[in-house]
Protein backbone atom coordinates (compact mmCIF):
# COMPACT_ATOMS: atom_id res chain seq x y z
CA UNK A 1 0.00 0.00 0.00
CA UNK A 2 0.74 3.38 -0.53
CA UNK A 3 1.68 5.79 2.11
CA UNK A 4 -0.94 8.50 0.78
CA UNK A 5 -3.30 5.46 0.96
CA UNK A 6 -2.34 4.37 4.05
CA UNK A 7 -2.89 8.11 5.56
CA UNK A 8 -6.21 8.20 4.39
CA UNK A 9 -7.61 4.93 4.97
CA UNK A 10 -5.81 5.55 9.04
CA UNK A 11 -7.37 8.52 9.20
CA UNK A 12 -10.71 7.22 8.62
CA UNK A 13 -10.50 3.70 10.23
CA UNK A 14 -9.29 5.69 13.71
CA UNK A 15 -12.83 7.30 13.55
CA UNK A 16 -14.74 4.54 12.18
CA UNK A 17 -12.84 1.87 14.60
CA UNK A 18 -14.49 4.03 17.53
CA UNK A 19 -18.27 3.75 16.35
CA UNK A 20 -20.55 1.24 16.73
CA UNK A 21 -20.03 -1.56 14.33
CA UNK A 22 -23.24 -1.32 12.66
CA UNK A 23 -21.64 2.00 11.38
CA UNK A 24 -18.58 1.54 10.66
CA UNK A 25 -18.94 0.63 7.08
CA UNK A 26 -21.25 3.48 5.86
CA UNK A 27 -18.90 5.70 7.80
CA UNK A 28 -16.21 4.30 5.59
CA UNK A 29 -18.06 4.56 2.13
CA UNK A 30 -19.06 8.45 2.94
CA UNK A 31 -15.02 10.06 3.97
CA UNK A 32 -13.37 7.18 1.34
CA UNK A 33 -15.91 6.63 -1.26
CA UNK A 34 -13.43 8.99 -3.92
CA UNK A 35 -10.78 6.49 -3.46
CA UNK A 36 -11.19 3.24 -4.63
CA UNK A 37 -8.31 1.68 -3.03
CA UNK A 38 -8.29 3.62 0.36
CA UNK A 39 -12.26 1.99 0.63
CA UNK A 40 -11.15 -1.33 0.16
CA UNK A 41 -8.65 -1.58 2.65
CA UNK A 42 -10.20 0.00 4.96
CA UNK A 43 -13.68 -2.20 4.29
CA UNK A 44 -11.11 -4.85 4.58
CA UNK A 45 -9.11 -3.73 7.63
CA UNK A 46 -12.43 -2.58 9.54
CA UNK A 47 -14.06 -6.31 8.55
CA UNK A 48 -11.64 -7.95 11.02
CA UNK A 49 -12.16 -5.68 14.00
CA UNK A 50 -13.61 -8.15 15.66
CA UNK A 51 -10.68 -10.86 15.90
CA UNK A 52 -8.29 -8.70 16.21
CA UNK A 53 -10.67 -7.15 19.79
CA UNK A 54 -11.75 -4.07 18.44
CA UNK A 55 -15.26 -3.93 19.39
CA UNK A 56 -16.35 -0.87 19.56
CA UNK A 57 -19.03 0.72 21.96
CA UNK A 58 -22.74 -0.39 21.41
CA UNK A 59 -25.47 1.70 23.16
CA UNK A 60 -24.67 3.31 25.98
CA UNK A 61 -26.04 6.73 25.60
CA UNK A 62 -24.24 9.98 26.93
CA UNK A 63 -24.01 13.75 26.07
CA UNK A 64 -20.70 14.84 25.51
CA UNK A 65 -20.09 18.87 27.01
CA UNK A 66 -17.27 21.33 25.90
CA UNK A 67 -17.38 25.27 26.96
CA UNK A 68 -14.44 27.50 25.72
CA UNK A 69 -14.42 30.80 24.89
CA UNK A 70 -14.54 30.64 20.71
CA UNK A 71 -17.27 28.15 20.12
CA UNK A 72 -20.14 30.41 18.97
CA UNK A 73 -23.77 30.37 20.30
CA UNK A 74 -26.55 28.73 17.77
CA UNK A 75 -23.69 27.18 15.46
CA UNK A 76 -24.22 23.39 14.22
CA UNK A 77 -21.81 20.67 14.02
CA UNK A 78 -22.61 17.39 12.29
CA UNK A 79 -21.21 14.63 11.31
CA UNK A 80 -22.29 11.26 12.38
CA UNK A 81 -23.28 12.75 15.08
CA UNK A 82 -25.44 15.92 15.99
CA UNK A 83 -24.10 18.79 17.85
CA UNK A 84 -25.34 22.43 19.08
CA UNK A 85 -23.74 25.25 20.66
CA UNK A 86 -25.66 27.07 23.03
CA UNK A 87 -25.63 30.08 25.78
CA UNK A 88 -24.71 29.92 29.41
CA UNK A 89 -27.85 29.15 31.28
CA UNK A 90 -30.11 27.86 28.87
CA UNK A 91 -31.63 24.62 29.27
CA UNK A 92 -30.51 21.61 27.51
CA UNK A 93 -32.95 18.93 26.80
CA UNK A 94 -30.82 15.73 27.42
CA UNK A 95 -33.27 13.08 26.05
CA UNK A 96 -33.93 15.03 23.28
CA UNK A 97 -30.50 15.55 22.40
CA UNK A 98 -29.85 11.92 23.13
CA UNK A 99 -33.01 10.80 21.11
CA UNK A 100 -34.07 9.14 24.28
CA UNK A 101 -37.38 8.31 24.84
CA UNK A 102 -37.70 9.42 27.90
CA UNK A 103 -38.55 13.12 27.64
CA UNK A 104 -37.30 14.09 31.78
CA UNK A 105 -33.86 14.21 31.20
CA UNK A 106 -33.43 17.85 31.13
CA UNK A 107 -30.51 20.31 32.76
CA UNK A 108 -29.10 23.61 32.73
CA UNK A 109 -26.48 24.28 30.86
CA UNK A 110 -23.84 25.43 33.20
CA UNK A 111 -25.03 22.42 35.74
CA UNK A 112 -21.85 21.19 36.61
CA UNK A 113 -20.20 21.90 33.04
CA UNK A 114 -17.62 25.12 31.78
CA UNK A 115 -19.87 28.55 32.89
CA UNK A 116 -17.88 30.92 31.14
CA UNK A 117 -18.62 30.68 27.62
CA UNK A 118 -20.96 29.03 25.37
CA UNK A 119 -21.14 25.76 25.65
CA UNK A 120 -21.37 22.22 22.90
CA UNK A 121 -23.40 19.88 23.58
CA UNK A 122 -23.93 16.77 21.85
CA UNK A 123 -25.51 13.11 21.26
CA UNK A 124 -23.66 9.85 21.17
CA UNK A 125 -24.57 5.87 20.80
CA UNK A 126 -21.02 5.41 21.24
CA UNK A 127 -18.36 6.08 24.51
CA UNK A 128 -17.44 8.62 26.70
CA UNK A 129 -13.61 8.46 25.72
CA UNK A 130 -14.48 8.27 21.72
CA UNK A 131 -17.00 11.43 22.18
CA UNK A 132 -14.38 13.18 24.51
CA UNK A 133 -11.47 12.53 22.25
CA UNK A 134 -13.45 13.78 19.34
CA UNK A 135 -14.41 17.08 20.84
CA UNK A 136 -10.94 17.47 22.10
CA UNK A 137 -9.91 17.42 18.56
CA UNK A 138 -12.97 19.92 17.20
CA UNK A 139 -12.19 22.10 20.47
CA UNK A 140 -8.54 22.53 18.93
CA UNK A 141 -9.39 22.73 15.54
CA UNK A 142 -12.40 25.59 16.49
CA UNK A 143 -9.73 27.35 19.01
CA UNK A 144 -12.03 27.18 21.60
CA UNK A 145 -9.17 28.51 23.95
CA UNK A 146 -10.17 27.25 27.33
CA UNK A 147 -11.99 24.41 26.43
CA UNK A 148 -12.88 22.13 28.59
CA UNK A 149 -14.89 18.85 27.18
CA UNK A 150 -16.40 16.66 29.72
CA UNK A 151 -19.42 13.95 29.27
CA UNK A 152 -22.58 12.94 31.94
CA UNK A 153 -24.37 9.85 31.27
CA UNK A 154 -27.64 8.61 31.56
CA UNK B 1 16.23 5.82 38.68
CA UNK B 2 18.21 9.12 38.75
CA UNK B 3 16.46 10.37 36.01
CA UNK B 4 18.20 13.45 35.23
CA UNK B 5 21.52 11.39 35.29
CA UNK B 6 20.53 8.69 33.05
CA UNK B 7 19.45 11.60 30.67
CA UNK B 8 22.83 13.51 30.77
CA UNK B 9 24.56 10.03 30.29
CA UNK B 10 22.04 9.57 27.58
CA UNK B 11 23.10 12.52 25.76
CA UNK B 12 27.06 11.66 26.84
CA UNK B 13 26.49 8.09 25.00
CA UNK B 14 24.62 10.14 22.18
CA UNK B 15 28.12 12.32 21.45
CA UNK B 16 30.19 9.02 21.27
CA UNK B 17 30.86 8.81 25.17
CA UNK B 18 31.18 4.96 25.01
CA UNK B 19 32.18 4.26 28.54
CA UNK B 20 28.64 6.32 29.38
CA UNK B 21 26.63 2.93 28.35
CA UNK B 22 27.84 1.20 31.14
CA UNK B 23 27.03 3.29 33.79
CA UNK B 24 23.38 4.30 31.92
CA UNK B 25 23.02 0.35 31.64
CA UNK B 26 23.57 0.38 35.72
CA UNK B 27 21.18 3.00 36.33
CA UNK B 28 18.24 1.50 33.67
CA UNK B 29 19.01 -1.95 34.58
CA UNK B 30 15.82 -2.42 36.62
CA UNK B 31 13.68 -0.83 34.67
CA UNK B 32 14.93 -2.45 31.56
CA UNK B 33 14.75 -6.49 33.48
CA UNK B 34 11.28 -5.19 33.70
CA UNK B 35 10.73 -4.68 29.87
CA UNK B 36 12.61 -7.95 28.93
CA UNK B 37 10.26 -9.70 31.68
CA UNK B 38 6.83 -8.40 29.51
CA UNK B 39 8.41 -9.24 26.89
CA UNK B 40 8.98 -12.85 27.32
CA UNK B 41 6.07 -12.88 29.48
CA UNK B 42 4.28 -16.00 27.34
CA UNK B 43 7.64 -17.81 27.56
CA UNK B 44 7.42 -21.47 28.50
CA UNK B 45 9.23 -22.56 31.85
CA UNK B 46 11.19 -24.90 29.72
CA UNK B 47 14.49 -23.62 27.56
CA UNK B 48 12.67 -20.03 28.24
CA UNK B 49 15.03 -16.68 27.53
CA UNK B 50 15.38 -14.96 31.50
CA UNK B 51 14.75 -11.63 31.25
CA UNK B 52 18.37 -11.45 32.71
CA UNK B 53 19.98 -12.77 29.66
CA UNK B 54 17.73 -10.55 27.28
CA UNK B 55 19.40 -7.52 28.83
CA UNK B 56 22.63 -8.79 28.48
CA UNK B 57 21.95 -9.54 24.84
CA UNK B 58 20.84 -5.68 24.87
CA UNK B 59 23.90 -4.43 26.58
CA UNK B 60 25.89 -6.45 23.83
CA UNK B 61 23.77 -5.44 21.03
CA UNK B 62 24.29 -1.63 22.14
CA UNK B 63 27.57 -2.05 22.63
CA UNK B 64 27.87 -3.31 18.97
CA UNK B 65 25.83 0.25 18.06
CA UNK B 66 28.79 2.27 19.10
CA UNK B 67 25.92 4.86 19.88
CA UNK B 68 22.63 6.09 19.99
CA UNK B 69 20.84 9.15 19.05
CA UNK B 70 17.67 8.62 21.74
CA UNK B 71 15.53 11.87 22.00
CA UNK B 72 15.82 11.16 25.69
CA UNK B 73 15.59 8.14 28.25
CA UNK B 74 11.55 7.47 27.05
CA UNK B 75 13.21 7.14 23.27
CA UNK B 76 15.34 4.80 24.44
CA UNK B 77 12.98 2.50 26.41
CA UNK B 78 11.46 2.54 23.11
CA UNK B 79 14.43 1.79 21.03
CA UNK B 80 15.52 -0.97 23.56
CA UNK B 81 11.92 -2.98 23.33
CA UNK B 82 12.36 -2.63 19.25
CA UNK B 83 16.07 -4.12 19.74
CA UNK B 84 14.74 -6.86 22.17
CA UNK B 85 12.65 -8.13 19.37
CA UNK B 86 15.41 -7.93 16.96
CA UNK B 87 17.35 -10.12 18.93
CA UNK B 88 14.88 -13.01 19.47
CA UNK B 89 13.42 -12.87 16.36
CA UNK B 90 17.26 -13.36 15.30
CA UNK B 91 16.61 -16.56 17.74
CA UNK B 92 13.66 -17.63 16.03
CA UNK B 93 15.29 -17.76 12.98
CA UNK B 94 18.11 -19.39 13.57
CA UNK B 95 15.64 -22.42 15.07
CA UNK B 96 13.16 -22.53 12.11
CA UNK B 97 13.75 -23.84 8.72
CA UNK B 98 10.93 -21.28 7.42
CA UNK B 99 12.76 -18.26 6.11
CA UNK B 100 9.65 -16.02 6.22
CA UNK B 101 6.41 -16.40 8.14
CA UNK B 102 3.76 -16.24 5.45
CA UNK B 103 0.89 -18.12 5.96
CA UNK B 104 0.54 -18.34 9.56
CA UNK B 105 -3.09 -17.28 10.78
CA UNK B 106 -3.77 -16.56 14.16
CA UNK B 107 -7.74 -17.05 15.18
CA UNK B 108 -7.69 -14.79 17.88
CA UNK B 109 -5.42 -11.78 18.68
CA UNK B 110 -7.05 -11.07 22.04
CA UNK B 111 -6.12 -13.93 22.62
CA UNK B 112 -2.40 -13.51 21.42
CA UNK B 113 -2.05 -10.51 23.01
CA UNK B 114 -3.28 -11.88 26.67
CA UNK B 115 -0.77 -14.80 26.26
CA UNK B 116 2.33 -13.78 25.18
CA UNK B 117 4.84 -15.01 22.38
CA UNK B 118 6.84 -18.44 23.33
CA UNK B 119 9.51 -16.87 21.15
CA UNK B 120 11.11 -20.87 21.98
CA UNK B 121 8.12 -22.47 20.70
CA UNK B 122 6.38 -20.73 18.22
CA UNK B 123 9.17 -19.08 16.18
CA UNK B 124 6.95 -19.47 12.94
CA UNK B 125 4.63 -16.87 14.50
CA UNK B 126 7.50 -14.87 15.96
CA UNK B 127 9.08 -14.67 12.26
CA UNK B 128 5.23 -13.98 10.74
CA UNK B 129 4.60 -10.78 13.28
CA UNK B 130 8.08 -9.77 13.06
CA UNK B 131 7.31 -9.43 8.98
CA UNK B 132 4.36 -7.60 9.64
CA UNK B 133 5.68 -5.24 11.97
CA UNK B 134 8.43 -4.23 9.06
CA UNK B 135 5.72 -3.83 6.87
CA UNK B 136 3.86 -1.49 9.37
CA UNK B 137 7.43 0.30 10.63
CA UNK B 138 7.12 1.46 6.79
CA UNK B 139 4.44 2.95 6.80
CA UNK B 140 3.72 4.20 10.20
CA UNK B 141 6.49 3.66 12.31
CA UNK B 142 4.87 5.50 15.22
CA UNK B 143 2.28 2.56 15.42
CA UNK B 144 4.90 0.07 14.96
CA UNK B 145 6.27 1.58 18.35
CA UNK B 146 2.82 1.68 19.76
CA UNK B 147 2.84 -1.98 19.14
CA UNK B 148 6.21 -2.60 20.32
CA UNK B 149 5.46 -1.57 23.80
CA UNK B 150 2.35 -2.62 24.05
CA UNK B 151 2.14 -5.93 22.56
CA UNK B 152 5.97 -7.23 22.56
CA UNK B 153 6.75 -5.48 26.17
CA UNK B 154 2.89 -5.66 27.87
CA UNK B 155 3.12 -2.04 28.74
CA UNK B 156 -0.05 -0.15 29.12
CA UNK B 157 -1.53 2.53 27.38
CA UNK B 158 -0.43 5.04 29.63
CA UNK B 159 3.01 3.34 30.67
CA UNK B 160 3.21 3.56 26.63
CA UNK B 161 1.88 7.00 26.13
CA UNK B 162 4.62 8.34 28.82
CA UNK B 163 7.39 6.73 26.97
CA UNK B 164 6.39 7.96 23.67
CA UNK B 165 5.52 11.52 24.69
CA UNK B 166 1.76 11.06 23.83
CA UNK B 167 -1.57 11.47 24.95
CA UNK B 168 -3.50 8.11 26.37
CA UNK B 169 -5.96 8.84 24.12
CA UNK B 170 -3.60 8.93 20.67
CA UNK B 171 -2.19 5.83 22.11
CA UNK B 172 -5.66 3.88 21.93
CA UNK B 173 -6.15 5.00 18.60
CA UNK B 174 -3.27 4.28 17.32
CA UNK B 175 -3.58 1.01 18.89
CA UNK B 176 -6.66 0.07 17.63
CA UNK B 177 -5.79 0.79 14.04
CA UNK B 178 -2.79 -1.13 14.71
CA UNK B 179 -4.28 -4.01 15.71
CA UNK B 180 -7.04 -4.79 12.78
CA UNK B 181 -3.91 -4.11 10.61
CA UNK B 182 -1.49 -6.87 12.28
CA UNK B 183 -4.91 -9.42 12.64
CA UNK B 184 -5.27 -8.87 9.12
CA UNK B 185 -1.35 -9.42 8.14
CA UNK B 186 -1.86 -12.73 10.31
CA UNK B 187 -4.71 -14.24 8.39
CA UNK B 188 -2.43 -16.10 5.89
CA UNK B 189 -3.41 -13.63 3.07
CA UNK B 190 -0.47 -11.68 1.66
Amino acid sequence: MKKETWRRVDDSLGDALELPMGERAAFLALHLGDDEEALAQALRLVGGAAGAGVGGAEGGRVAVFAGGTGCSCGALYGGWWEGFVREPGASVNLAAACESDSGEDVIEVGEGIPQDGPTFCARSTASPERDLGWLERLANRGGWSDALCMYLGF
Amino acid sequence: MDYAVAEGLLEDWGRGDRASLDRLMGIVYHELHRLAAGVLRGESTTNRTRPTSLVNELYLELQRQGRLEARGQKHFFSIAAFLMRQILVSHARKRNSLKRGAGYRIESLPELLEQGIDWHEQPDLVIALNDALAKLEELDPLKAAIVDMRFFADLSIEATAEALNLSAMTVKRHWAVARVWLYEQLQGVR
